[in-house]
C-alpha cells in the first residue's frame, strides 16, 4: 500500500463482546498491519490501555455488559489517554456526532472492513507525520 | 237659601217652617190671586186638599200660572224653595218654560197628562243624587166649569226605576254570559258530556271530531269509549268522586273515533239541584294524545340514553364551564373506579390529571370553551389509585345561543393498547438490534470463511453451509423471540444436514436451556465438527460413529463430541476458521474452554463452561 510508517508499531484495541465479531474485528486489524489487543467488556479494556503504552487506537462496540458502556469507555479513554484515537460502532442505535468524544469516528454495524482499514490508515498517517 | 233664610228670620221658625205656614202668612195681595180671604172656593179646596197631602204636589193658577206647593214638592224644588211660591212658573223654572208652556196651556184647555220616571238630580239628602219621579197634570174646573187652575200630582219612582234598571242590567249580562259560554263551548275542541248522578248512564257526548258522539244516552258507554283493560282503572276513580261528590279529574286512555288508542284528560263536576241532590255529572275532556306520546317517546328516549351511557366503557362526563365535574355515565363511574359521584363531583376536572396530561387537560377546557372540541392521551389515577392511560375527547356543547354551554369530556381507557404499543415499539427496537447483529455475524462468517478459502468454490460452499446452520438456531431461536433456545433443539436442528442413518450420531444430556448467542455458537460448532468428519471423520465411511453428551455438575456445563470406528486421524497441518470457532469463539459464549483432541481412533471435542440459562429436566 505504498504506507511509510510501520503499522505494526501502532497498537489497536479491539473491545467487542460478541466472541465472532471481536475475532473478525481483531482479524481486520491484523490484516491491515496492526498489532491488535482484544477485551470483551470496559473493564478489561481499561486494564489492557494500562499496561499498553503502544495502543493508539480504540476500536469499541457500544453494547456491551460491564460497568461502562462503549461509549462512556470512549469518554473515560479520551480523558485518561487524550491521544489514543477513537473508533465507535453499533447496530442498536444511531449515534449523534456531539455524543462522541471530539474527533471519534462513528460507524453503524454491519460496518464495510475497507471503511475501518482506511479510518486506521488515516490515524496511523496522523501518527507517524 | 238666602231668601229662605231671610224668610225663615222673619217667621223666626226657620227648623220647622211648613208650607202652610208660608201659604197662609204669604202676601198674597201682592199676586194677580189677591187676598187669601177673596180666592174663590175651588183654589181654596185646591190648596187645602194639597197642603194636606204627603205625595208631592204644586198648582199652577190663572192667567199669570201663579205657582204654589205643598212639603213634598219642596224637595224636588230644592234651591228655588221657599221663593218660588206665588211666582209666575215661568219664573220658578225658567229653563223648562219653553218645553212646560204647551203642555201646561193645553192643560187649561182641559187635557190631562201623566208623565212618568221622569228623572231629576236632588241634593235633599245633602248630596247630589239620581231621582225619578212621575207627574200627573190634571185641569181644575170651577163652578162653570171653566179651567182656572192646574194640579201637578207627582210620586217618587226612584225605587221602582232603579230596581228596574238593575234588573235591565242584570238580564243585559245575563244574556252576555250565556252568550260567552256559549261562544266558549263553541270555540274549545274539547269534548263534552253529562252523565247521570252514578255515573250508569251517558246522557250526551260531544267528540268534536276526535272521539264519537253519543247519538242516544247510553248505559254501554264504557264499552264504546274504553278498551277493556282500562275500565276497571277509570271505573274506581268514577266510584271515589261519585262517593265524596267532589270533581272527577283523570288522565286516561280512550278509543279514538277512528278506534285506534288515544289519551284524554277529563274533568266532570257534579250539578246539583235546589235541594242539593245531584243531577248530573257535566264534564269536559281534552284530547292529551299527542302530548301523552310525546312524554312516552321522552321516556323511551330517556331511557335509551340512560341505557347508553350505562353500557358504555368510556368514562362520559359532563363539566360546566368552569370544568367543574357536574355528571359522570354510571360506565365511567366503574372504570374510574367511583364509588360515591358525590365525592368528586364539582371537583376541578384538570387536578385529576398529573404532569403532560394536566396541561392538556387545562388546554383542551380552554378549547372547549372557545368552542373547539380537541383530545389528547395521558395518564390519570382511578379513585382506588390505580394508573390509567386515557384516550380523552374534548368537545363543547352548545346552547340554544351556538354558545358553549357546558363541556363533554369522554375519556376512554387504552392502558391495555398503550402497554401492547410499548411493548411492540420495543419488540421492534430490539428485532432491529438483532437483525444488524445477525447481519454482522454474517458478514464476520463471510469476511472469516473467505479469507482462507483455497477457491471461489470452496468458499462458496463453506459459506453457504455455515449461514444454513446459522438460519436453523435461527429458526429455533424465532420461538422465543430470539432470547433462548433448549439445547436439545439447537443440536438435532444442527446436525440435521449431515444425519446418514438412524443411529450412527445419537446425543444424550439434562434439558438445558441456552441463551441465544450459545444456541447460535453451538450450532455452528456442531456444524464444524459434522463437516469435518463428513469429509475426514467418524462420517466418511460406512461404520462410524459420533456421540455427542452434555451435563452439568457444580454449575458448571460440558459438552463432548466423540468419534468412533472412522478412518485414522492424522492432525491437520494447519487450523482455520472452523477451529477458531470451535476452539475460542463458542467456548467464549459459554466462558469457558474449547478443545479438539486428534486421537486416532477418532476426534473428540470437549467444550467446558458455564451454562447461560436454566438446567432442565432431564
Amino acid at each position: 500500500m505504498g504506507q511509510s510508517f510501520n503499522p505494526g508499531s501502532i497498537a489497536v484495541l479491539v473491545v467487542e463482546d460478541d466472541a465472532l465479531l471481536r475475532a473478525e474485528a481483531v482479524d481486520l486489524c491484523i490484516e491491515a498491519g496492526f498489532t491488535a489487543y482484544e477485551a470483551r467488556n470496559a473493564d478489561q479494556a481499561i486494564r489492557i490501555l494500562e499496561c499498553h503504552s503502544e495502543i493508539r487506537v480504540l476500536f469499541t462496540d457500544i453494547e456491551m455488559e460491564g460497568s461502562m458502556d462503549g461509549l462512556r469507555l470512549a469518554h473515560a479513554v479520551r480523558e485518561r489517554w487524550p491521544p489514543v484515537a477513537i473508533l465507535i460502532t453499533s447496530g442498536r442505535r444511531k449515534v449523534m456526532k456531539e455524543d462522541l468524544p471530539e474527533n471519534g469516528l462513528f460507524f453503524a454495524k454491519p460496518y464495510p472492513p475497507d471503511d475501518i482499514v482506511k479510518a486506521l490508515n488515516g490515524i496511523a498517517a496522523e501518527i507517524t507525520r | 237659601m238666602t231668601l229662605h233664610a231671610k224668610l225663615g228670620a222673619d217667621v223666626g221658625r226657620t227648623d220647622s217652617l211648613r208650607m202652610a205656614d208660608l201659604v197662609r202668612r204669604y202676601d198674597w195681595a201682592s199676586t194677580p190671586l189677591g187676598r187669601r180671604e177673596t180666592w174663590p172656593a175651588v183654589l181654596r179646596t185646591t190648596v187645602e186638599m194639597m197642603l194636606a197631602s204627603l205625595h208631592p204636589m204644586c198648582v199652577m193658577w190663572g192667567p199669570g200660572r201663579i205657582f204654589l206647593y205643598n212639603d213634598g214638592y219642596a224637595e224636588i224644588l230644592g234651591a228655588r224653595h221657599p221663593s218660588a211660591l206665588g211666582l209666575p212658573t215661568e219664573d220658578v223654572w225658567p229653563e223648562l218654560w219653553d218645553e212646560l208652556a204647551p203642555l201646561i196651556d193645553r192643560t187649561f184647555r182641559g187635557e190631562s197628562f201623566a208623565f212618568r220616571d221622569q228623572p231629576l238630580t236632588m241634593t235633599r239628602n245633602g248630596f247630589e243624587e239620581q231621582v225619578w219621579y212621575d207627574f200627573a197634570y190634571s185641569p181644575v174646573r170651577d163652578e162653570r166649569g171653566e179651567v182656572v187652575g192646574l194640579l201637578n200630582v207627582t210620586s217618587d219612582c226612584t225605587a221602582r226605576v232603579s230596581a228596574q234598571r238593575q234588573r235591565d242590567a242584570a238580564i243585559e249580562r245575563l244574556r252576555a254570559g250565556e252568550g260567552r259560554l256559549a261562544a266558549l263551548v263553541e270555540a274549545s275542541s274539547d269534548s263534552l258530556y253529562t252523565m247521570s248522578p252514578d255515573w250508569q248512564e251517558m246522557r250526551t257526548l260531544q267528540g268534536r271530531g276526535f272521539i264519537a258522539n253519543a247519538d242516544a244516552p247510553s248505559v254501554r258507554w264504557m264499552d264504546g269509549y274504553l278498551f277493556p283493560e282500562d275500565q276497571a282503572d277509570v271505573r274506581a276513580r268514577i266510584d271515589e268522586a261519585v262517593a265524596r261528590t267532589e270533581p272527577f279529574e283523570m288522565e286516561h286512555r280512550v278509543r279514538l273515533a277512528d278506534g285506534s288508542a288515544g289519551w284524554i284528560f277529563s274533568r266532570a263536576i257534579p250539578v246539583r239541584d235546589k235541594e242539593g241532590r245531584v243531577t248530573e255529572w257535566f264534564g269536559m275532556a281534552a284530547d292529551v294524545t299527542a302530548r301523552q306520546r310525546a312524554v312516552e317517546q321522552l321516556r323511551d328516549s330517556e331511557a335509551f340514553m340512560r341505557g347508553v351511557l350505562a353500557s358504555s366503557n368510556d368514562c362520559i362526563k359532563v363539566l360546566d364551564l368552569d370544568a367543574k365535574l357536574a355528571f359522570m355515565s354510571e360506565g365511567g363511574k366503574r372504570v374510574m373506579e367511583v364509588s360515591d359521584f358525590n365525592a368528586v363531583a364539582g371537583c376541578p376536572w384538570p387536578s385529576f390529571w398529573e404532569g403532560a396530561g394536566n396541561l392538556a387537560a387545562k388546554g383542551a377546557i380552554a378549547a372547549a370553551r372557545a368552542g373547539v372540541a380537541s383530545s389528547f392521551q395521558g395518564y390519570s389515577d382511578t379513585m382506588k389509585g390505580n394508573r390509567r392511560y386515557w384516550d380523552v375527547q374534548v368537545s363543547p356543547i352548545m346552547g340554544a345561543d351556538g354558545k358553549p354551554e357546558r363541556i363533554l369530556s369522554i375519556s376512554r381507557d387504552i392502558t391495555d393498547l398503550k402497554v401492547a404499543e410499548e411493548a411492540r415499539a420495543l419488540l421492534a427496537q430490539e428485532l432491529a438490534h438483532r437483525m444488524k447483529n445477525s447481519l454482522a455475524m454474517v458478514q464476520a462468517i463471510v469476511t472469516q470463511t473467505l479469507r482462507q478459502a483455497k477457491s471461489m468454490e470452496e468458499g462458496r460452499t463453506a459459506v453457504g453451509q455455515r449461514l444454513s446452520a446459522l438460519g436453523r438456531a435461527q429458526d429455533i431461536l424465532t420461538r422465543s423471540n430470539f432470547t433462548e433456545a433448549d439445547i436439545h433443539d439447537v443440536i438435532a436442528a444442527a446436525i440435521d444436514p449431515h444425519r446418514v442413518t438412524e443411529d450412527r450420531i445419537s446425543w444424550a444430556g439434562p434439558r438445558l436451556i441456552l441463551t441465544s448467542q450459545q444456541a447460535l455458537g453451538l450450532s455452528l460448532a456442531t456444524h464444524e465438527l459434522a463437516t469435518n468428519a463428513a469429509k475426514y471423520g467418524a462420517l466418511s465411511n460406512d461404520t462410524g460413529r459420533v456421540a455427542m453428551t452434555w451435563r452439568v455438575e457444580d454449575g458448571a456445563f460440558a459438552f463432548e463430541w466423540v468419534e468412533s470406528g472412522g478412518p485414522p486421524v492424522t492432525p491437520p497441518g494447519s487450523r482455520g476458521f472452523g477451529s477458531k470457532l470451535i476452539e475460542r469463539i463458542v467456548a467464549s459464549y459459554f466462558e469457558g474452554e474449547g478443545r479438539v483432541d486428534f486421537d486416532p481412533s477418532g476426534i473428540r471435542f470437549r467444550l467446558t463452561g458455564m451454562p447461560g440459562g436454566a438446567v432442565g429436566e432431564a
